[in-house]
């Protein structure tokens, strides 16, 4: 099967829509023929990403697609929303903080579980967090 | 389902062990493993025991690199071996009340 380039879209908006972009990143990441951990890892950390969407802004998007260099391909997923930002990113990244609803594992469990992780917040504006995991 | 834990014991059916199969999950993301810590620590306070079973094993290795701790449950094998735990827990808190 020929996924290469493939880019899509979904919309964060009710509670299921985690799920169902759960099912969707395990769909391909099992065609891109990640191991099952792999898998399992990129369920979770998109599924971690989303939650933190709908819990504390309520709408966002999901953008995954393709991610290549010369050496190596990948997945790359985006999340983003347009809600109040983060206003202290290291405090939010650091591990065991949580305002209330988590263990405090979200954010800094999910950098821990792929290759490349960023996060870019502004007050007011929103956050997008970008994650990329190897096909190793 | 933490409410129904609460009301069953409080009507008087005495729950001394829960037992939860993950089988059927294929993730555990931090919103799961509170629900389950939240599940075996309420038990806890009324002294039920709640063992885990059917933990994938990516699921667990995932769990641990996150560092995320199902704070309060046991976990098992099985569940023959989950009874077992929950028999044995069971025998050693008879003991303290005589």
């Amino acid at each position: 099967m020929n996924n290469q380039g493939f880019f899509k879209k979904y919309v964060i908006d009710i509670e299921f829509d985690i799920i169902k972009i759960r099912q969707v990143v395990r769909k391909i990441s099992k065609v891109m023929q990640f191991d099952i951990v792999a898998q399992t890892k990129l369920v979770t950390a998109v599924s971690e990403l989303a939650r933190n969407v709908f819990d504390y802004v309520g709408k966002g998007e999901v953008i995954v697609e393709e991610a290549e260099d010369s050496f190596k391909r990948g997945l790359k997923i985006t999340v983003i929303d347009k809600g109040p930002g983060i206003p202290d990113i290291d405090l939010a990244m650091s591990d065991g903080f949580s305002t209330k609803k988590g263990l405090g594992k979200g954010l800094s469990g999910t950098k821990k579980l792929m290759d490349e992780f960023s996060i870019q917040s502004e007050v007011g504006k929103g956050t997008e967090v970008v994650i990329v995991k190897w096909v190793t | 389902m933490t409410e129904k834990i609460y009301e069953e014991n409080i009507s008087g059916v005495k729950i001394s062990g829960i037992l939860i199969d993950l089988t059927i999950l294929d993730m555990v993301d931090s919103f799961l493993g509170r629900l389950i810590s939240n599940i075996a620590q309420s038990a806890a306070t009324m002294n039920a025991n709640t063992v885990i079973v059917g933990i994938r094993p990516a699921v667990a290795i995932t769990l641990v690199e996150m560092g995320l701790k199902l704070k309060g449950a046991y976990t098992a094998l099985n569940v023959e071996h989950a009874i077992e735990i929950l028999d044995e827990l069971k025998a050693e808190s008879e003991e303290i009340v005589e």
